[in-house]
């Protein structure tokens, strides 16, 4: 047994009166757990590389926790990203990186789990790693430091930062992490046998996490990749010490992710943490389905979630109920990757908007659906007062645009959606919309400027008003791994920001309709390093970690982002390979190239995304498996899953007012006192 | 279809005065983040809300000149108003049982007239963190300062958060070695007497001053005022943390602006008549609010009385 860690919230406090928001490094959240670090056997410290107020209100980091400190063998703290002010007070007393929980010092967990949800985040996993005391790269560290494992979207390539991660587990996490606890408890149970690379061995040998360290890349002289071998496991089971003795078995082939089936029997969070300090989303959330197949081919997270299971209705209200009982949070949002698709969202609309009618909670549908039916159901939902903004996603500007995404809705659509929103009495809607998406021409964007303008015209015949607007939202688009797009050239910053700029010059010039609409959009530049980071290879990390090392930090902040920084290191670190940043981002793919992401499996068959790659070309569309029969994306057969959908057989909660008992039993009327 | 007039809410049936105490970790959190966490505990506890009328209806809390972020303090004052009657000492229970800790419920009563009238006065403590320049010597101190306890705080006190004794620090390579400790709660063995008598000859200076002029960053720019005029009484007393530190006590009249400890303390700090030596107080003194309430005698009182001393 290790010795207990001592807290090092003495000397952390008197830095805490000399920074900005230190409310936020105090910990003691209502629903957190404090347990005794001797009582359990596996310590994990889950830790979300953004600054508090972003990643306390992760989803994923709060159902692990939830779902990790239910096991009486197994506790999990947190930690976030500290901000530069206090992260420099504390390495100037030498102080390291502590969890949120009992301050203590990260390096003595056995585990640092990071969820990585977007690769602006790379500088500040360096930076939490370092801060934290432990060896930056992997191969450095020892068998008492940390096993460093990432999950999150990112997990699906995490090729760029493999030199400073130990594994990655692809795909939902709740039986992830409770099977490497089994094997971390076994490994330390057997006094660390083998060291580090038995217990790495053993992780990689279940064929779901992926143990970089044990895979080989080579490149050609051309600067494409070679090959990716798998190398040889340490010896697993037998006496041997060490990594010595490898017998005749490879490292998988391909890594697969995991793929939770039955949320009802993962009902988490069910008692989320509420914060005291400010975070951008303060609202229980409850995830109504995981997954999406409506095939929009820009999209990571609809490819690599498949396939869709749903939450039954029942088990969304108990949920609900619960979630605002445990936490006094009186906002409620029903998530998923498009709320409005699931099978029984109507009467659960219902359902939950007559529960809640008179209370003050208040339900919101992040849905972009654009389709009347969304409407109705933001209707249905703000039935109880607060109604909150419509947000829908065209995401192209032209017919033609939409189909190369397989985004299938027509104008006719968009039209019959706005005019019911503003004939219901929304006065305001706001519109989705990407450029620099593939075969996108000046005149696909410019197109957008014509669409905001026919719904202000709509929306004012609808409303009977000139008193309407319309919000058009931009987003610069990044080609993703495991997505038809895979293969797609980025297009260059100077052509999305000259789009963009040439859109709201065209907006501003029109008289009618130009002063009803905002544009709003965001410089081209982070989205060219996201595109870096995103198809990168194992060649990026020293782009990283040159970046870090020159103080980068917070990239997804554009008060912190430095384009030049990363020009200057894509500069110094991949000439040697003879490729650049042009190399990794704007270049098309073709099919036979070796991608660096083509070992680790999320159960698309390569040739499907090909072809639909192909068929983005053609402009043809191919339909949701949910409503029009399979199309073979390989997801079901090659996960031995299937989709999760209803109606279901359970009878839904019964309409009936809430009534829950209140421990404060109002007084009999004889005993009220005037006041 | 067009926006339903809000619908008007009734008025509360019962108003009830609150006083809560913020200690340790509970400092930090600014007055709305203490705010926010206070409806969410209420909502927990199940108290029956009265509502403001209007298009988003707010529950009927008022709060009563809350500390800066950063002091403790044993009297801060709230109202309530509820849609029905509770016992109010059921209500502090409840709430003690679901706030998060750094935070307790210490009294509840059913209101009076006006809580901001009764509020004239507050007395407060000001510690100042183990510097260099408080000790007789740094190198005369012990390399474990024995751990005090971070507060009276009834959840640390069950072991939640009890620091631990610093015990050596695992392999830090990228961390810089052995750098100087700066503690609000270790005990030091002694307290220069050079620096207390400077503290003690700048405490005299300024209550002999007919005014002292300091200035603070507000939301309009910045304010000069001054902080002489509503200082009642000012003394140089040990911290009751620790016997070894030196501290302040003092008991103020409330103004507009407020004339906050940290003001006094810049005052002191900027003191340059005494041989040309600063005491070099620092922003990074503890503040704490012991007293909240109307002057008699002297003495602040607080219209809630606090619980008995342990």
């Amino acid at each position: 047994m290790t010795a207990i860690p001592p807290s090092l919230f003495q000397r952390l406090e008197p830095l805490l009166a000399r920074v900005k928001k230190p409310a936020q490094y105090v910990g003691g959240e209502v629903n957190s757990e404090l347990k005794d670090w001797d009582q359990v056997q596996v310590h994990w410290c889950l830790a979300f590389p953004d600054a508090y107020e972003v990643g306390q209100p992760n989803q994923g980091i709060a159902i692990l926790y939830e779902v990790l400190n239910q096991r009486d063998w197994i506790l999990a703290e947190r930690t976030y990203a500290i901000w530069p002010d206090l992260a420099h007070l504390m390495r100037q007393q030498g102080l390291p990186q502590f969890s949120w929980e009992g301050h203590r010092p990260v390096a003595a967990f056995d585990l640092l789990a990071v969820s990585l949800s977007s690769e602006l985040g790379y500088t500040n996993l360096l930076e939490l790693i370092d801060l934290a005391g432990l060896p930056l790269r992997s191969r450095d560290r020892g068998d008492d430091h940390p096993l460093v494992l990432i999950g999150g979207h990112v997990a699906t390539n995490p090729e760029p930062i493999t030199d400073f991660i130990d594994a990655a587990v692809m795909g939902d996490g709740e039986e992830a992490v409770l099977l490497v606890s089994a094997l971390v408890r076994d490994w330390l149970r057997s006094g660390r046998r083998g060291g580090r690379a038995r217990l790495l061995g053993q992780l990689a040998a279940t064929g779901q996490v992926y143990v970089p360290s044990l895979y080989d890349v080579s490149y050609a002289a051309d600067g494409m990749i070679q090959a990716i071998t798998p190398l040889a496991l340490p010896r697993l089971t037998d006496d041997g010490d060490g990594p010595g003795g490898a017998g005749p078995d490879l490292a998988p082939a391909r890594v697969r992710k995991f793929t939770l089936t039955d949320l009802d029997a993962w009902p988490y969070p069910a008692r989320p943490l509420v914060p005291v300090a400010e975070t951008v989303h303060e609202r229980y959330s409850v995830e109504i389905f995981r997954g999406c197949t409506r095939g929009c081919r820009f999209c990571q997270a609809g490819m690599i979630t498949r396939p869709v299971r749903e939450r039954s209705t029942t088990a969304i209200a108990q949920m609900v109920d619960a979630g605002l009982a445990a936490t006094g949070l009186d906002e409620v949002g029903l998530l998923s990757l498009s709320s409005a698709d699931h099978s029984e969202i109507k009467p659960l609309a219902k359902v939950l908007a007559d529960r809640y009618q008179g209370t003050k909670v208040s339900l919101s549908l992040p849905s972009t659906r654009v389709d009347a039916f969304n409407v109705d159901l933001a209707a249905e939902l703000a039935r109880n007062g607060r109604r909150g903004g419509l947000t829908f996603a065209p995401e192209g500007g032209t017919e033609r645009m939409r189909r190369v995404i397989n985004k299938n809705v027509d104008e006719a659509d968009l039209m019959a959606t706005v005019e019911t929103a503003f004939a219901q009495g929304w006065r305001q809607v706001k519109l989705y919309f990407m450029c620099g998406l593939p075969t996108e021409q000046d005149e696909d964007v410019l197109a957008i400027a014509d669409l905001a303008g026919r719904v202000i015209a709509t929306g004012r015949r609808a409303a009977q008003s000139r008193d309407v607007g319309c919000t058009i939202s931009i987003g610069g688009f990044v080609p993703k791994p495991h997505t038809p797009f895979q293969w797609a050239a980025q297009a260059p910053a100077e052509v999305v920001d000259r789009r963009q700029r040439a859109l709201k010059a065209k907006v501003r010039a029109d008289r009618a309709f130009g002063r009803a609409i905002t544009v709003r959009y965001q410089d081209g530049q982070p989205g060219l390093v996201e595109g870096l980071l995103a198809r990168g290879d194992r060649r990026v990390a020293q782009v990283i970690e040159a970046v870090w090392r020159d103080g980068g930090r917070f990239d997804g902040w554009s008060e912190f982002f430095d384009f030049e920084r990363w020009s200057q290191a894509c500069q110094r670190q991949l000439a040697p390979w003879g490729i650049d940043l042009d190399w990794y981002t704007t270049r098309q793919r073709d099919e036979a190239e070796i991608l660096p992401w083509d070992h680790l499996d999320v159960g698309l068959d390569r040739d499907w995304l090909w072809q639909d790659w192909l068929d983005s070309q053609d402009q043809a569309s191919v339909p949701d498996c949910r409503w029009q029969g399979c199309s073979d994306c390989g997801v079901c057969p090659q996960l031995g899953v299937h989709s999760e959908v209803g109606p279901f057989d359970r009878p839904l909660i019964p309409l009936l007012p809430l009534a829950r008992p209140t421990p404060l039993a109002p007084l009999a009327p004889t005993a009220q006192a005037r006041v | 279809m067009s926006r339903q007039p809000p619908v008007q809410q009734p008025p509360p049936v019962q108003k009830l005065w609150l006083r809560y105490a913020k200690r340790g970790r509970g400092r930090f959190a600014s007055h709305r983040d203490f705010a926010r966490a206070f409806e969410r505990a209420l909502r927990r506890a199940g108290a029956p809300l009265a509502y403001s009328s209007g298009f988003t209806p707010h529950p009927r809390i008022s709060w009563a000149n809350s500390v800066p972020t950063g002091a403790e303090s044993e009297s801060e004052y709230v109202a309530i108003g509820l849609a029905a009657v509770v016992d109010p000492a059921e209500l502090a229970a409840a709430l003690n049982a679901t706030l998060p800790p750094g935070f307790a419920l210490l009294a509840a009563r059913p209101a009076g007239a006006n809580l901001m009238a009764e509020l004239t006065h507050s007395a407060w403590e000001i510690t100042f963190p183990v510097w260099e320049n408080t000790l007789i010597a740094p190198a005369e101190e012990s390399s474990n300062p024995e751990a005090a306890d971070l507060a009276a705080d009834p959840k640390t006190a069950a072991g939640t958060d009890r620091p631990a004794p610093d015990t050596a620090q695992a392999d830090q390579p990228n961390l810089s070695p052995d750098p100087p400790l700066l503690d609000y709660r270790a005990a030091p063995s002694g307290l220069s007497p050079a620096w207390a008598d400077r503290l003690t000859r700048a405490v005299a200076w300024f209550l002999a001053q007919p005014d002292v002029p300091v200035s603070r960053q507000t939301k309009r720019g910045r304010r000069q005022f001054d902080a002489r005029g509503p200082v009642v009484s000012l003394t140089v007393e040990p911290s009751p943390d620790c016997p070894n530190r030196p501290g302040l006590r003092l008991v103020s009249r409330h103004t507009v602006p407020l004339v906050r400890p940290d003001d006094v303390v810049q005052a002191l700090d900027g003191i340059d008549a005494l041989d040309g030596i600063a005491p070099g107080l620092g922003a990074d003194c503890l503040i704490r609010r012991t007293a909240q309430g109307r002057l008699v005698q002297g003495r602040v009182v607080d219209p809630l009385p606090g619980p008995p001393p342990a």
